[in-house]
């Protein structure tokens, strides 16, 4: 089954961040805890981890990236 | 809270020591104060090919080292105090307020007249004499924040002209800003880092405050990270972003003839993954292959040109400059 990752709203104020790394790569194993992709904004930096287990499949943005809250922004299958 | 003085001035241990503080030691709220000799310290998600003068700092020998926090580029001598808050993660996301309140109150009990500027800074007027960020992990925040006491900028900060190269790149970008130093605004000339240092945990917690010291098992573990971590090129240099770098260049062959030579790179982890390289409009095939697969640095780059061979006539040092 596939899952779709989407970008976390972080506080009420946050309409979006930036995606600053991933730290898994299409193709890779992601255990459900993992972390999965860091956000930075304002200089802080966020962990955040997968709430999925399974295999990356996509992703849809690069590191660098400014994302709107809830965006949808990879895709893990989990089978 | 506990406070633990740092003793050691090596950035890649304190870096360490952080971590292995925010990530294990879990009883209460720390401070950590500690100093590192000259050192480049870059925020977690930074180019540092884009921020730092790569020859000038290869040549300097000075170390150059990525936080885990976010933000731009500082530089650290011994006369720049740092302090690291870690907590548990109050309401909401991204809050500095709840550290920069206290210790701007106690820079103004000691008579200087800080006052917060923008989100994160601490300044005296227009000038910045504090910058901070932050990381958190599992509902633990790290902010940690530079003092400039009586820093000597003036040296570490031509390690930061940038090649005359074009950089792209979707980093986290440095913000220059006006600075001073703390000491200039305290009216005491011979006092010192380690009197301000004490004097500021006197005015953070006049009921006084639990100094603790890491055990030997701390500090081994911190070596580990040291070694594993963040004395390694893959973690300072090889995290870098993917960017693309591209260059043109007049220099003089041997014979006094003035030749054009246009690079552009494309980097990732720190390494030439695609490389075109044109002497008078004709693409030198020779270059383009050798670089390949090579960490973008000075050293390496001179290294594997000078096993090709005198390219186009051209001086092995100027033919490098081109690509940096």
């Amino acid at each position: 089954m596939k899952k779709n990752i989407q970008m976390p709203k972080l506080s009420e104020q946050m309409e979006s961040g930036v995606l600053a790394s991933w730290n898994k790569e299409v193709g890779d194993v992601v255990g459900k805890g993992e972390v999965l992709f860091e956000i930075e904004t304002e200089k802080v930096v966020s962990e955040v981890e997968s709430m999925e287990s399974g295999v990356l499949e996509a992703v849809f943005f690069e590191a660098g990236d400014e994302i709107k809250a809830d965006e949808i922004i990879a895709v893990i299958n989990c089978d | 809270m506990k406070v633990i003085d740092g003793t050691s001035t090596d950035v890649y241990f304190n870096l360490a020591m952080e971590e292995y503080i925010f990530k294990n030691f879990m009883d209460t709220d720390y401070l950590i104060l500690w100093k590192n000799h000259d050192s480049i310290v870059l925020g977690k998600h930074q180019n540092i090919f884009e921020e730092i003068n790569l020859l000038a700092v290869e040549k300097s020998g000075i170390r150059v080292a990525r936080r885990n926090t976010g933000g731009g580029t500082v530089f650290h001598d011994e006369q720049n105090l740092n302090y690291s808050f870690i907590t548990s993660q109050e309401e909401g996301f991204s809050n500095y307020d709840q550290f920069l309140t206290p210790m701007i109150g106690a820079l103004n009990k000691m008579g200087i007249p800080a006052a917060k500027r923008c989100n994160s800074d601490i300044a005296i007027g227009e000038q910045k004499i504090s910058g901070s960020a932050q990381t958190i992990k599992k509902g633990r925040v790290l902010h940690h924040g530079t003092l400039l006491f009586d820093s000597d900028l003036s040296l570490l900060k031509k390690l930061l002209k940038p090649t005359e190269g074009k950089i792209t790149s979707k980093s986290v970008k440095s913000v220059r800003s006006d600075v001073t130093n703390i000491k200039e605004h305290m009216g005491d000339p011979s006092l010192t880092l380690n009197a301000f240092k004490e004097r500021l945990l006197e005015n953070l917690f006049p009921d006084g405050c639990e100094k603790v010291s890491l055990t030997a098992a701390d500090i081994a573990a911190i070596g580990v990270l040291v070694a594993e971590k963040y004395s390694q090129w893959e973690w300072n240099y090889g995290l870098s972003p993917k960017f693309y770098f591209e260059k043109q260049s007049l220099v003089t062959d041997k014979d006094g003839q003035s030749k054009k030579v246009v690079v552009n790179l494309e980097i990732i982890k720190g390494k030439i993954v695609g490389c075109q390289a044109k002497v008078d409009e004709l693409a030198n095939a020779e270059i383009q292959e050798v670089l390949i697969g090579v960490r973008y640095g000075y050293q390496e780059i001179l290294k594997k040109l000078s096993g090709i061979g005198l390219v186009e006539n051209i001086e092995l040092d100027a033919l490098t400059a081109c690509f940096l």
